[in-house]
């Protein structure tokens, strides 16, 4: 095998391999090392190199952005597709790094989901409808409205007969039940006879 | 846009505000290619506007874009080397590793979703090309990219060397480069 001609650094560097080829022209160097840069191919000193004469080169630069677009549009149109298919880009060299998110991801469902069942708890049977469909209509509709809105931090009061203790200070009686309270109450006081109510309001 | 060279140096802060809005596409996405990261990109794109506008006075009408690209390269350097000094401070041995960078560790590939401004159509044509080429270029070119395999991985599968796929690889890509339909694809 016949000698080959010396390389730049950049192109050594490389995987640390020299290419069995023909040499290319430093430009063909150059759009080569661009795509390498973005597949994550090549070592910090050769990717500083080529940083350098991306500063010193406009053309360059946009020999890197035309090479951006064309690996992404190489590369599958979606994460759903790509987590399906294999391992995508990048993700190799660092397997934990979506078990790692995946950590993180499912405990906030969880705590989300316990949140979620603890607040609808709080609403009357009617409103926990054993219909599916039904609970997550209520649900939503419950959690839109909010004026209702229950702070999971607030402490839970724990009195049978007032499960959602917040409900009663958004309630507003209407005037005709005062009333009509008041005057019930008032025919069971024997200070009050019912009679003289009646002759004074009608 | 247009760029009017006699009344530039007036509204040059104006001409600079402009051509960031035109050509924020290409510079966000040049950012996100040398970063890895969207956080960090982010982060040098408004370092860069906010630079610009400051040196708006130095800019030409005729090299604005090349100056433009050459801020947001020094801005993300400048980025990366925080980044590295950060992560030494933190886990001493990524200095000594020569192919970790700190960007890279976390970064999204290139199916994430900022890089969804490549349009259906360019995919299209894009794999149109591809069929043009040799099988084994194509096959390298769909292990290494869409299925995200390293070249180690390719040429052990293949039972070939591993200058052999690097090859291949690289003269599919560059052949895909140089083809017409996708030279003006890429420019917008």
């Amino acid at each position: 095998m016949s000698p080959s001609p010396p390389r730049s650094s950049a192109a050594t560097a490389f995987h640390g391999a020299p290419i069995p080829d023909t040499a290319p022209s430093p430009d063909a160097m150059d759009r080569w090392n661009a795509v390498a840069y973005l597949l994550g191919e090549l070592p910090q000193p050769a990717r500083a190199c080529f940083e350098d004469r991306m500063a010193a080169d406009h053309q360059l630069c946009e020999e890197f952005l035309a090479s951006l677009k064309l690996i992404a549009a190489l590369s599958p149109p979606d994460s759903h597709n790509a987590a399906s298919q294999s391992a995508p880009l990048w993700h190799q060299s660092n397997p934990s790094t979506g078990r790692r998110q995946s950590r993180k991801v499912v405990p906030a469902f969880a705590a989300l989901a316990a949140a979620t069942v603890a607040a609808f708890s709080l609403y009357p049977p009617e409103v926990r409808s054993t219909d599916s469909l039904r609970d997550a209509v209520a649900l939503s509709s419950i959690l839109a409205n909010s004026s209702l809105a229950i702070d999971p931090s607030s402490e839970i009061n724990s009195d049978p007969d007032s499960p959602i203790p917040h409900l009663a200070e958004h309630l507003e009686t209407p005037g005709w039940l005062l009333t009509a309270v008041d005057l019930d109450e008032r025919h069971s006081t024997p200070e009050n006879p019912a009679t003289e109510d009646d002759e004074a309001i009608f | 846009m247009s760029l009017d060279s006699d009344d530039f140096p007036e509204n040059s802060r104006t001409a600079v505000e402009a051509a960031c809005l035109q050509m924020q596409k290409d510079l966000r996405l040049f950012l996100l290619g040398i970063l890895r990261s969207p956080h960090l990109a982010d982060d040098a794109w408004q370092r860069t506007v906010v630079l610009a506008l400051q040196s708006s006075h130095a800019a030409r009408p005729e090299t604005i874009r090349g100056w433009l690209f050459q801020i947001a390269l020094n801005e993300a350097r400048k980025i990366l080397r925080e980044n590295r000094k950060q992560s030494a401070l933190t886990d001493p041995a990524s200095l000594a590793g020569a192919s970790s960078y700190v960007a890279l560790r976390d970064a999204p590939s290139f199916t994430s979703p900022d890089f969804h401004v490549i349009r259906q159509e360019t995919r299209k044509i894009v794999q149109e090309c591809l069929k043009s080429l040799p099988p084994e270029q194509q096959e390298v070119i769909r292990q290494r990219i869409y299925l995200g395999r390293t070249f180690t991985e390719i040429s052990a599968d293949l039972n070939l060397p591993l200058g052999t796929v690097l090859t291949w690889c690289r003269r599919g890509i560059l052949r895909l480069k140089d083809d017409p339909r996708l030279k003006d694809l890429m420019k917008d």
